[in-house]
């Protein structure tokens, strides 16, 4: 999966992103697995790839709860995980909501490269 | 904001040396011996511009190496000295690629010793980890460290004390997400 670096422009572009953040913004930290059952029809592969790259641009993060119980196998260790939305999280989705008021008002669809520039302003 | 104590690794593998873009060693503190050859930068000299950077956001934060001995003080009682002096000491650990981790797993060991002893109950321990190092494993709920051949014992002991996870693509946004955990409200 190519990673985009901007947070802001990656929202915009990416259903499954936002919808995962909002997700994790609403519902508050949880398990992956809820996370899953509040999104029904996102394939798990989206999901995962779409976790993966929210904790990369810290606009979400992996917690291991106190108190957890791990396993060592082959493949490593594993620990037991919960998501949850960052400050960078929050601030990025009060952006776009910014940004779509403003693309609201002047009724104009700007193309990507044009978003970037507005969002790095 | 709480002070930060950033643990690592000291060097790269044998025969590894991942370039780390030059830029960072802007944020190496004044006075700071550069420990990698020929131009590059180890781990810990990465460590050390975090540090850097983290101060430079208003965080007091320091590395153990960056400390001045006391005496004839051992290793291990220069790292119980430093973890102990402040009751709300924060640990960063940053956890590179292609990194000799005996320097890191002997300071989870001693963090482990402390915490089961709950003289550091409570505390923050926040890990960096670059892609690679841990994978999502969203089916059972649970992320995998993929350091299997090393001494694992410490990093399961993460799971008991808890811990927050943040994954890193680059050294930019190694920066932002360290300065960022570094000055966020606890």
């Amino acid at each position: 999966m190519k990673l985009e670096k901007d947070p802001a422009a990656y929202l915009i572009r990416s259903e499954p992103a936002r919808r995962v953040l909002l997700a994790l913004r609403e519902g508050g930290p949880r398990r992956p697995s809820e996370v899953r059952r509040s999104l029904p029809g996102m394939h798990p592969q989206i999901l995962k790839e779409t976790v993966d790259h929210l904790a990369t641009l810290g606009l979400a993060r992996l917690r291991v709860p106190p108190g957890s119980r791990s396993e060592t196998t082959r493949r490593g260790v594993t620990l037991p995980v919960i998501l949850e939305i960052t400050h960078r999280g929050h601030a990025v989705l009060d952006h776009l909501d910014h940004y779509r008021a403003l693309v609201r008002r002047d009724r104009a669809l700007l193309p990507p490269a044009t978003v970037e520039r507005w969002l790095e302003a | 904001m709480s002070p930060v104590l950033l643990l690592g690794p000291t060097r790269w593998r044998a025969g590894r040396s991942p370039a780390v873009p030059e830029e960072i060693a802007k944020f190496l503190p004044p006075g700071w011996k550069r420990r990698g050859a020929r131009g590059r930068l180890w781990p810990i000299d990465v460590r050390a511009a975090l540090v850097g950077a983290l101060r430079s956001a208003g965080v007091d934060a320091t590395l153990m190496e960056a400390e001045p001995d006391r005496g004839t003080e051992t290793r291990t009682g220069k790292f119980a000295r430093l973890v102990s002096s402040r009751r709300d000491l924060r640990f960063f650990v940053f956890w590179p690629l292609r990194a000799n981790l005996a320097g890191l797993v002997w300071e989870l060991g001693h963090l482990a010793g402390r915490m089961e002893e709950s003289r550091l109950a409570g505390r923050q321990v926040h890990v960096f980890a670059e892609r690679g190092v841990v994978e999502l494993d969203l089916d059972h709920d649970r992320v995998v460290f993929r350091e299997t051949g090393h001494r694992t014992t410490y990093f399961e002991d993460l799971a008991r004390w808890g811990c927050a996870i943040d994954l890193w693509a680059d050294y930019e946004a190694l920066f932002e997400s360290v300065v960022a955990a570094g000055t966020a409200p606890p």
